[in-house]
């Protein structure tokens, strides 16, 4: 095997390698016929017929207003028909490869690569004129619009565009090259424009100021580095600056002394500018020390910058040209003294069973872990398989000399190099390098995969990394859904064969997209395998199939959810309330739930959903009851409502209800009576209390009215009384009240209630009255009244009664000790 | 003042703190977001709770620099940022939504003014008055609330978002979701919160780990097992998706720390709840009321001049000597307390004895300790002798636990006794707790007693307890008698030994009752204890098919658990007993005595919905009056 150094060119202080990576597979394609935009990080080609250029194609007609889309391999994937309405202004790719267009009149589209339109957004002014498209250019994450009324505007953000307008400068004038600087590279975290003229003038717009410098020349080509840090142009008469993005350093003038404008400006890394001068079919590559490397093409070419090198695509091949990495330099150099070069080298005499290997390897055991990673990193680098190998074998020996190498960078490598040669091949035709592959990451990558429709390769990727691989089932799934040969029966069952035992598939978007497609039996029976109900729930209802929304809210018992199914159902018209109740039957929960929410909001409701629920006219009557005793309605309401519920009690034969509600209705008009007659508040309470303040009122007459219309027990006449009296202080009153009647409750609250108001005099009226003579010695021992609690155990002959009454007493009283 | 828990403990779950701590974290990242100085509008049924998560000070370093009490009544500020933290409940909603649309007015008419006079002054202060309203919804935001908040115009004009706030410690040994109206939503048949329950127990899971087992006693618990399950298979599928980009801890990685999730559903025992709670905390609770562990005392009973507030002290733990105390029945409190009283007098005369320098050196390191516990001691001594007062000298206290114990012990009616309670027109909650108690302890009240006294408590207590009564119907506390049946108090009674007079001498749990076990906590006992009594057909009949275990672990989770057992086999398991609809502090004592026990060899701690007691199930069961 020839040595890889010498494909390399050395150019300026480095190597550069131009490798051949496709021999393309399509046919008569002259890219000169073309208008072509690829997605970076290897991505696709979109080629739009430039009508500018006379050409003779036999189906012109087929392929009207179509995109051709291809891979980096030249394999067609799609013909794209962006319609016939309006023009392509300009177009260009996301990262995961949907199509950016522009049309004339301003419409900004995102497309798939199958020509699904997935978002739309198109200035809208408030005089509904129609912007013209002078200018446009398109990143991957926005595009800028110059109109032919010189506005400018900008969209940052396409999963959510919005449209920003920049102020322009008047004397723009015609625009000879229009650039971007992505907002994540400017200071102002903004995009600025830049923007040259035929009058020799360059403005930097962004969102607050323009910014105008006047040149000597005029500047044909604008193009900004990789990394957003330089910006080279190229002048009309042959002269190649690079400047830095804040304009304040120059770093280059090359002059080409030549008047033919290049085709294109391009990078190599972020120090090499390339120029792609079409009619000359050179390539010339320019480095900051000014020295230049010319490569002849005799065919068209397009370039397309990446972030480590330049992608090269002729009618015929697909090159990528590169910067060499100093490890790979380091082994492969002729004459390299490295210790990484004298590891391969050993590994290839391991090869051929020579023993001379194992002398070097242990000559210089210190340098052998970077020797290895080298090695490693080197791998990394190259394309071809074999090499790959040859380099990783290396590694792989130099490893068993070690005891403690950490495996990880090694296993890693084998596996991203395995992910990174399949989507390397012509099928995928992805020329993806290993820092571009870092650089984009695993997830984009399979997501491109994806998007390709190539789902079988992501699986498996997912399976052999061990990454998650849900994302490339559901998309699977969702286009198998759409399949129109095969029956809902046969899509389900292929969809469940593969996805039943995942344990993490989200089955709600699949059936999104069968409900989509109108398939809505599908989709129902799709979502019967969705395991979280909070995303059931909404898609159910979307798809107008509340039922089957409520009996999976009531399944996870999630009180939100049911409540999202409720709201709908009340808040939709075309549901009336026979298919409201019918929806409901047997729902406890949600029933309980909209009950709650009626009493807030709906009591007609309510009461059609009590009658519905055949629920006993005692739980209409309590409810009525309920309804009556809030504060909010008058009076005449209140008693309206009460009467009513007298029906439903009276139905249900509740008497018990029947008679207290009667009652209370009867309360409530005698209340109203004497609020009326004595003008003093007496709605609101409550028959004891009623009593009560017609007797702190002296009506006895009307409280013994009371008391007879309510059937109050003597007992507790006796106790208002009492407290009413005691309130009044009518202390006479009481005592006179207390000798005429005998008392149906004994003296004790009598005096009890005397001492609570601290008249200890009155009470020692009524502890004789008192039966119980050891209360009556309780009582005098509270007054401190020892001598008659002393008398009281005497006349009781109790002398243990004494003697605790004498304890009690002070000393100086004269307490007998015996009886 | 700080009311954090010390969770330092040895004996509390180990994650207990990391899981509270990440709380507060959301919490203070919530308020960093906000980079500004704010106005906080607190619920107040949130502002007791957060004083467990959070210190006033840090809210301040946070930038808070004013506090408001949700009301009706909208405030003024000078602040652009107003953050509400409050319940998900309509009534919240409609306040805020009041609030917004007031200072909206108030803003309009404010750029009125500002336009007629341009020229003094500038756009900028014009735009500064433009009020930045937060509302952060505990712990999630609902269907019902977003609705509200759309029908009243106002969801444009906040920023909606949640404050997953759901177990709050109360205790090393306690916790408490303080949600007090899962009982009364019960009732009406809203079994919402057993959802916001099972999310708060799988999420405590996931720092205390997958606890293997889970046993359910009632259909609720049984719901809440069923919910958890769901969310577990929910989290697997998440999890899986997580595995790869993160290997970092996972719930199921976690050992579990927690053996087992005991679930008991408050309806299986309404009876204890209705007892009056003779356990030193349990009667501060009936007598005073505890707040989320703060107990608010007129200063007068600390002998401590009025000043027209009432004074905090915050019930817990972090008090050692309170922590010794909490579960001995009141009449123990005195005399504990002089035997401590002279222990830290004997403890201060230690320094007369003190002769050499490091002598010194050493009392005065002791000195803070015994001035801690001084004061404390000080406390609990005026609290203690006014609990004493009352317990001697009020006649209807002392009738009213005689009754109670009749019931209780001898099956037998007090009536006469009731009725005098409705005659002396004692509070509602008192009659009612005292009718219930009769009602579920003898079976069911004949019907013509029934109706009697149901039409003497309307008439004395007003009309509205119509719908009181018939709520207590519908739980099944208040009946008429039917036959014997095989589900009564009686049977539970006999089968868990549920009476004891001499509780003071044996230690038992029925001292928190003074000589009634709670029959949920007797339940609990019976389940752990190796006894040889068979309780199988019994709780057969009182739990038909609601009841049994599930296991949760996965193999290796087992095998994880063996060897943590084996790592620890001196520990005991630890079992968390939640109590759906509430727990009593009595009850809570009990469990913390039978930690003690010898003859179980698994440690209980408590969760709840909030604590309950007699008062509150009564006034969940009453229309609120006060809901507008």
């Amino acid at each position: 095997m020839e040595n890889p150094s010498v494909h390399w060119n050395q150019f300026d202080r480095y190597y550069y390698q131009k490798r051949l990576v496709f021999h393309m597979g399509w046919n008569e394609i002259n890219l000169d016929h073309y208008l072509i935009e690829s997605a970076p990080f290897g991505g696709l080609i979109a080629l739009l017929r430039d009508d500018q250029k006379i050409i003779n194609i036999k189906n012109i007609q087929t392929n009207k207003n179509c995109i051709f889309i291809y891979t980096c391999s030249g394999k067609l994937i799609s013909k794209l028909d962006y319609g016939d309405k309006q023009r392509v202004k300009a177009f260009g790719w996301t990262l995961d490869e949907k199509l950016i267009i522009v049309y004339d009149d301003c419409e900004i589209v995102v497309f798939d690569i199958f020509g699904e339109k997935i978002k739309t957004k198109c200035i809208t002014s408030r005089d509904s004129t129609v912007h013209l498209v002078y200018k446009a250019k398109v990143w991957h994450n926005g595009a800028v619009i110059l109109t032919k009324k010189n506005r400018l505007f900008i969209v940052e953000n396409l999963s959510q565009p919005r449209f920003e307008e920049y102020s322009v400068p008047e004397n723009l004038g015609i625009v000879s090259d229009l650039e971007i600087l992505q907002p994540k590279f400017s200071l102002t975290g903004h995009t600025e424009v830049f923007i040259s003229n035929l009058a020799k003038n360059l403005f930097i717009i962004d969102n607050d100021q323009t910014l105008e410098i006047e040149f000597e020349e005029m500047i044909t080509n604008l193009k900004v580095s990789p990394t957003g840090r330089l910006l080279a142009y190229y002048t009309e008469t042959g002269n190649l600056h690079v400047i830095s993005t804040d304009f304040k350093s120059h770093f280059l003038e090359f002059q080409m002394n030549s008047k033919i404008k290049p085709k294109q400006i391009a990078w190599c890394s972020s120090d090499t500018v390339l120029l792609n001068f079409e009619k000359k079919n050179t390539l010339l590559m320019v480095a900051p020390s000014q020295s230049f490397l010319k490569y002849e093409y005799d065919e068209p070419l397009y370039l397309m910058t990446e972030e480590d090198g330049i992608r090269i695509l002729t009618n015929s091949c697909c090159e990528f040209l590169s910067k060499v990495p100093e490890v790979v330099v380091n082994i492969f150099g002729i004459g390299s003294t490295s210790f990484s070069s004298l590891l391969y080298d050993a590994s290839q005499s391991y090869e051929k069973e020579s023993s001379k290997g194992d002398e070097v390897i242990r000559s210089k055991m210190d340098l052998l872990p970077k020797a290895i990673t080298d090695c490693i990193t080197a791998s990394s680098w190259v394309f071809q398989r074999d090499l790959q190998k040859k380099l990783l074998n290396a590694a792989a020996i130099g490893k068993s000399y070690l005891d403690n190498f950490v495996h990880d960078i090694f296993a890693d490598m084998c596996k991203d190099l395995r992910v990174l040669n399949e989507v390397r091949g012509w099928e995928i035709g992805m020329p993806l390098t290993y820092r571009q592959f870092e650089k984009i990451g695993i997830d984009l990558l399979i997501e491109r995969l994806i998007n390709r429709k190539h789902h079988y390769v992501a699986l498996k990727i997912c399976e052999y990394l061990r990454i998650r691989k849900d994302r490339v089932l559901v998309r699977w799934a969702c286009e198998k859904v759409k399949s129109e040969t095969e029956s809902d029966e046969q899509i389900l069952k292929s969809i469940i064969s593969k996805l039943g035992k995942e344990e993490n598939v989200s089955f709600a978007s699949i059936a999104s997209v069968a409900y989509s497609e109108s398939k809505n039996d599908l989709a129902i029976k799709l979502l019967d395998y969705e395991k979280s109900a909070s995303e059931q729930v909404p898609l159910l209802i979307n798809m107008k199939n509340p039922g089957l929304a409520l009996i999976k809210a009531i399944e996870c018992a999630n009180p939100d959810l049911i409540y999202l199914v409720l709201l709908y159902l009340l808040n939709t018209l075309d549901i009336n309330e026979n298919s409201l109740f019918q929806i409901l039957s047997h729902k406890d929960m949600a029933i309980n739930l909209l009950i709650k929410y009626c009493k807030h909001k709906n009591k007609d409701l309510l009461y059609r959903l009590y009658s519905q629920l055949k629920r006993e006219p005692k739980e209409v009557g309590l409810l009525k009851i309920t309804e009556s005793l809030s504060d909010k309605i008058n009076l005449e309401m209140k008693l309206k409502i009460r009467n009513e519920s007298l029906i439903a009690f009276g139905v249900s034969k509740n008497n018990f209800l029947k008679k207290i509600t009667e009652d209370n209705i009867k309360l409530v008009k005698l209340q109203q009576d004497y609020q009326q007659r004595l003008e003093l508040v007496f709605i609101g309470l409550s028959i004891n209390q009623t009593t009560a303040k017609l007797l702190e009122l002296d009506l006895e007459k009307e409280a013994k009215k009371m008391k007879k219309t309510f059937k109050i027990p003597n007992d507790r006449y006796w106790w208002i009384k009492l407290r009413a009296l005691a309130k009044k202080h009518r202390w006479k009153k009481m005592y006179a009240w207390a000798k005429n009647e005998k008392s149906p409750i004994g003296y004790e609250p009598f005096v009890e209630i005397c001492i609570k108001n601290r008249v200890g005099n009155e009470a020692l009226n009524y502890i004789p009255l008192v039966k119980d003579p050891y209360n009556q010695v309780k009582f005098y021992l509270r007054l401190n009244k020892f001598e008659q609690a002393a008398d009281i155990a005497i006349k009781e002959k109790n002398q243990n009664l004494l003697q605790h009454v004498k304890s009690l007493a002070p000393k100086n009283l004269n307490i007998p000790s015996h009886i | 003042m700080s009311l954090q828990i010390n969770l330092d403990n040895l004996s509390s779950v180990p994650n207990l703190k990391l899981f509270r701590d990440f709380q507060t974290k959301e919490l203070l990242n919530i308020l960093s977001s906000i980079n500004a100085p704010k106005g906080l509008v607190l619920d107040p049924a949130l502002a007791n709770p957060l004083t467990l998560i959070v210190d006033v000070r840090t809210l301040k370093k946070y930038a808070v620099d004013q506090l408001f009490l949700l009301s009706s009544k909208p405030f003024d500020t000078s602040l652009t940022h107003i953050v509400y933290l409050v319940r998900p409940t309509m009534s919240n909603m409609k306040k805020i939504a009041k609030h917004i649309h007031h200072s909206e007015k108030i803003n309009s008419s404010v750029t009125e003014t500002r336009r007629s006079n341009r020229e003094e002054q500038g756009n900028e202060t014009n735009q500064k008055r433009q009020r930045t309203n937060y509302v952060f919804l505990v712990p999630r935001i609902t269907t019902l609330c977003r609705k509200l908040l759309e029908y009243s115009g106002v969801l444009g004009s906040v920023i909606l978002d949640e404050y997953h706030l759901d177990l709050i410690p109360y205790d090393e040994d306690v916790l408490s979701l303080a949600y007090s109206k899962s009982f009364r939503e019960f009732l009406k048949g809203d079994t919402s919160s057993l959802f916001y329950i099972s999310r708060a127990l799988h999420k405590l899971q996931s720092f205390v780990g997958q606890a293997p087992r889970l046993r359910y006693y009632g259909t609720r618990s049984k719901s809440i097992v069923e919910i958890l399950r769901r969310l577990r298979r929910q989290d697997r599928r998440e999890e899986s998706s997580q595995q790869q980009s993160e290997n970092s801890s996972s719930s199921s990685v976690i050992k579990p720390q927690i053996a087992e999730i005991l679930l008991i559903d408050r309806h299986f025992d309404l009876i204890s709840p209705l007892v009056h709670q003779l356990s030193y905390e349990g009667m501060l609770d009936e007598l005073y009321g505890i707040t989320d562990t703060v107990l608010e005392l007129d200063p007068k009973i600390l002998n401590k001049p009025r000043t027209g507030k009432k004074e905090r002290i915050p019930l817990n733990s972090n008090d050692l000597l309170f922590a010794e105390i909490r579960d001995l029945n009141q009449s123990q409190i005195g005399p504990y307390l002089s035997r401590k009283a002279r222990e830290i007098m004997g403890g201060y005369d230690e320094r007369k004895n003190l002769k050499t320098i490091r002598e010194f050196r050493n009392f005065t390191g002791k000195l803070g300790k015994l001035q801690k516990e001084h004061s404390s001691l000080s406390t609990h001594l005026s609290i203690a002798e006014a609990i004493n007062k009352y317990a001697m000298e009020d006649q209807l206290f002392h009738r009213l636990m005689n009754s109670q114990l009749t019931v209780l012990t001898e099956c037998e009616p007090c009536y006469d006794f009731l009725e005098e309670l409705i005659y002396q027109e004692a509070p509602i909650e008192t009659v009612l707790r005292l009718l219930c108690l009769h009602s579920l302890a003898l079976n069911g009240i004949k019907s013509k007693k029934l109706d009697f006294f149901r039409k003497e408590i309307i008439q004395t207590y007003g009309f509205q307890h119509i719908i009181t009564l018939n709520n207590l119907e519908k739980l099944g506390m208040i009946k008429k008698s039917e036959g014997r049946s095989k589900r009564s108090y009686t049977n539970w009674k006999k089968q868990l030994n549920l009476i004891d007079h001499e509780f003071t001498k044996n230690n038992g749990i029925h001292s928190v009752h003074s000589g009634y076990a709670p029959i949920s906590i007797k339940l609990i006992q019976a389940l752990y204890e190796n006894s040889k009594k068979d309780y199988n057909e019994f709780i057969q009949t009182y739990f038909q098919d609601s009841y049994g275990i599930y296991t949760q672990s996965s193999k290796n989770l087992n095998e994880d658990l063996q060897e943590s057992e084996q790592q620890n086999r001196n520990e005991k398991d630890i079992v968390l007993v939640f109590f759906i609809g509430g727990v009593t502090y009595s009850e809570i004592s009990a469990l913390r005595i039978l930690n003690q026990s010898e003859n179980l060899n698994v440690r209980f701690i408590v969760g709840t919905t909030d604590i309950t007691n007699g008062d509150k199930i009564i006034k969940a069961c009453s229309k609120k009056t006060s809901e507008k």
